[in-house]
């Protein structure tokens, strides 16, 4: 059953009558979403899937707790940002990666990830690398943006996810990208920056 | 605005958020500024680089659909209460059982409730006036009277015609009188 017309509330109230089944329009619907913030968040596919199978069943047994004041993708991030959260807290207390350690075992291929000329690297390489450098990363500012960057969430659905005001995803947001930018100034040479023209308006250097 | 100030708002122009003058005045100042655009330059580099969406197929989309179908419960089919709305009932039944526990077992193992607490008898003895130790035993004999002749005692010479002087162990105050029918005995010999 596929019918990307039916809104969640429908589906919501399907559900609530008893049809099981309509579930899996809901899970078809944000599939994309779980899965992408999930892989973002671990970097391994199966264990993304399998966190976005267990984010889904825990969403349904929860679903009595969803008296619609937020809108249902927010609810479902909170979820999928709490469970990848918690998984990313067991496995960090087995490994952790230092920067120094990151930039010395893979300095060339970080540059290279940067470099407009270079190119070589794989998709799936290039993803690694990049998850690599974001788990070097505290994992609150993983966490916000991944949702900012990624998943393209607005400020206030950022707030309603992590359950804080718009000052504090603000305030957030900023040192995150500022460590990030700090991080990895090292690779970021004038000359490696591209700057692309876009419609708002502004040339290109 | 300052250059500064611009500075801490590329961001958000960047995000979106902006007024429509704000975004009018950030604008202006990144085509004049080069700071600024390199700022705003390296970030989208960052975040081109890093943060991309992987594509997904039908496939897997119908993997994970199957197995979490398969994984959930029918509504309905088995009732779990903290699941439910009806939060309420489980206090109200952890309160009926506790209830029943103290009804049950705790009270019918309480000492009678007619007689003070032992702490109560324990305060009362601590704030009575200390008693005298009590004398040393000391023997006590005494001088039993001659009984009257009985009839049925005729039969020897001896009994009921002979004073008896008897000696009786040495007993404290505290001792519990001698048995009515020991002494009894003791008398008729």
């Amino acid at each position: 059953m596929r019918n990307k017309a039916i809104s969640d509330q429908q589906i919501l109230e399907l559900i609530q009558s008893g049809h099981k089944e309509a579930y899996g329009d809901l899970i078809r619907q944000y599939h994309k979403k779980v899965m992408g913030y999930c892989l973002s968040m671990l970097n391994n596919h199966t264990e993304a899937e399998e966190a976005a199978q267990d984010i889904f069943v825990k969403a349904y047994q929860n679903l009595a707790k969803f008296k619609g004041n937020s809108q249902f993708s927010t609810w479902l991030y909170r979820i999928t940002a709490n469970h990848c959260l918690d998984i990313l807290r067991k496995r960090n207390r087995r490994k952790t990666v230092s920067l120094d350690a990151l930039v010395e075992q893979n300095g060339d291929q970080i540059h290279g990830l940067f470099s407009t000329s270079e190119k070589a690297s794989s998709a799936l390489e290039n993803r690694q690398l990049a998850h690599k450098i974001l788990s070097t990363l505290p994992d609150d500012y993983r966490t916000i943006l991944t949702l900012r960057e990624a998943e393209g969430l607005e400020y206030q659905e950022i707030a309603d996810v992590l359950d804080c005001t718009l000052d504090a995803v603000k305030g957030r947001l900023a040192r995150a990208r500022r460590q990030l930018q700090e991080n990895l100034g090292r690779f970021l040479e004038p000359d490696n920056v591209y700057i692309r023209k876009t419609e708002k308006g502004y040339e290109p250097q | 605005m300052t250059h500064n100030e611009i500075k801490q708002k590329l961001f958000a122009l960047y995000d979106g958020p902006l007024t429509e003058k704000e975004r009018v005045l950030i604008e202006v100042h990144l085509a004049a500024c080069k700071d600024c655009r390199q700022a705003v330059g390296e970030w989208e580099n960052i975040s081109g680089a890093l943060f991309t969406k992987p594509a997904f197929s039908e496939a897997e989309e119908d993997r994970v659909v199957a197995n979490v179908l398969a994984r959930i419960e029918v509504p309905g089919a088995r009732w779990v209460p903290w699941k439910t709305d009806l939060k309420w009932f489980l206090p109200l039944m952890g309160s009926a059982v506790t209830a029943a526990w103290v009804f049950f077992f705790v009270l019918p193992a309480t000492p009678d409730i007619s007689q003070p607490p032992l702490t109560m008898s324990l305060l009362a003895s601590a704030q009575a006036p200390a008693q005298p130790a009590p004398a040393p035993a000391r023997k006590v004999v005494r001088a039993i009277k001659p009984l009257p002749p009985l009839a049925f005692n005729s039969f020897h010479p001896s009994i009921g015609t002979t004073p008896v002087r008897i000696v009786l162990p040495a007993r404290t105050q505290s001792a519990p009188p001698v048995d009515p029918f020991v002494q009894a005995v003791v008398y008729s010999y």
